[in-house]
């Protein structure tokens, strides 16, 4: 059975288009068949993320429109072979689309994937409505942070209005130093705030700047974060994996990290 | 605005939660701070038909938090603190 995962926060900048492109990856290194279709129209970023923007032909739009099918549309990734993107156009807008061509188009990705993850823009707009159309879960990114959490709090109400149930949640850009000191919002906090299930907690790391810079996946053996972001998409297939302790990680990770710089 | 029976220090963090406890709450219920006054004036006016009001000095401090507690349904609890 195919799912279809909406990844969505109302606040921009909080984390979805790595996520979308890290969940992904996680969820092909597992061998499941997976797509990855950036939703923001005219301010694609979800290629360039992942290090495919030299290959887009056709998009999103192109599909929608019947100028190409499906297949001449999906990019396959560099490095998995069971990982597809379905860019965005860069030269269009959130009207190029409508949500019954959004259910159709996802409606004809379940035929070829197990699971299909989009990258919605931010926003609750026309761009919110379209990625949100045909999926059957959510993935709710926020940071613990006020402006985060209160349009997290909008975007889970507007899911339920629109009878998507499976709702669950990923705190992103956690920095257990500030937590401990009081001065940021623990997971605790989030999850009493917003009462929705945890998903996953995914720590401040600088190893993200660094991928995105290469066009890259993080990696699970030398990135925080990107252990984080393979726990959660063994979650998102339904397995129980206990949490990441950040504290402890961190604390090993820049110690070796300091040892590699000395050697240098 | 802290709740009752409950010590928490005063570390940004804290208010920060506090904050948006209120905060969310207000959206939630679509309760603006011009309902809150609205509210305060009716409920005088129901005390007025009651009590004496004009011998005493009233004053009316109405507070809208919420505290959502988890669990296997999730109650959201309305507190409407008042004097």
């Amino acid at each position: 059975m195919s799912e279809v995962i909406v990844v969505t926060s109302g606040k921009g900048g909080v984390g979805k288009t790595t996520a979308t492109a890290n969940l992904g990856a996680g969820l092909a290194r597992m061998n499941f068949k997976t797509v990855v279709i950036d939703t923001d129209i005219g301010l694609r970023n979800l290629d360039v993320v992942m290090g495919l923007e030299n290959r887009i032909v056709y998009n999103m739009v192109d599909v929608v429109e019947g100028n190409c099918r499906l297949k001449q549309a999906l990019i396959r990734d560099k490095r998995y072979p069971s990982l597809f993107l379905l860019p965005s156009a860069q030269t269009r807008d959130k009207s190029a689309v409508t949500p019954e061509q959004m259910i159709k188009l996802t409606d004809d990705l379940r035929e070829q994937f197990d699971y299909i993850l989009l990258d919605c823009p931010a926003g609750i707009e026309q761009g919110f409505k379209n990625a949100i159309a045909g999926a059957d879960r959510a993935i709710v990114v926020t940071t613990p942070e006020v402006s985060a959490i209160r349009d997290a709090d909008r975007i889970i109400g507007l899911l339920e209005a629109n009878d998507i149930k499976k709702i669950d949640l990923l705190i992103n850009r956690l920095r257990m130093d500030m937590i401990r000191r009081g001065d940021m919002m623990s997971v605790e906090d989030v999850i009493e705030i917003l009462a929705v299930n945890l998903i996953g907690a995914v720590p401040d790391d600088e190893t993200v700047v660094v991928s995105a810079n290469h066009g890259e996946p993080l990696s699970e053996s030398q990135s925080l974060a990107g252990q984080a972001f393979s726990n959660i998409c063994r979650r998102i297939t339904g397995e129980a994996v206990p949490l990441l302790d950040l504290s402890r990680n961190a604390g090993l990770f820049s110690r070796l990290s300091g040892i590699f710089h000395r050697n240098q | 605005m802290a709740y009752s029976g409950r010590k928490r220090a005063q570390t940004s963090g804290s208010i920060a939660r506090d904050r948006l406890e209120t905060v969310l709450m207000a959206d939630r219920l679509n309760c603006s701070p011009e309902t809150v006054e609205q509210m305060k004036h009716d409920i005088y006016a129901v005390m007025e038909k009651y009590l004496a009001c004009d011998q005493f000095d009233i004053s009316i401090h109405l507070d809208i938090a919420a505290r959502v507690e988890q669990g296997g349904k999730h109650v959201k609890t309305i507190q409407i603190k008042g004097l």
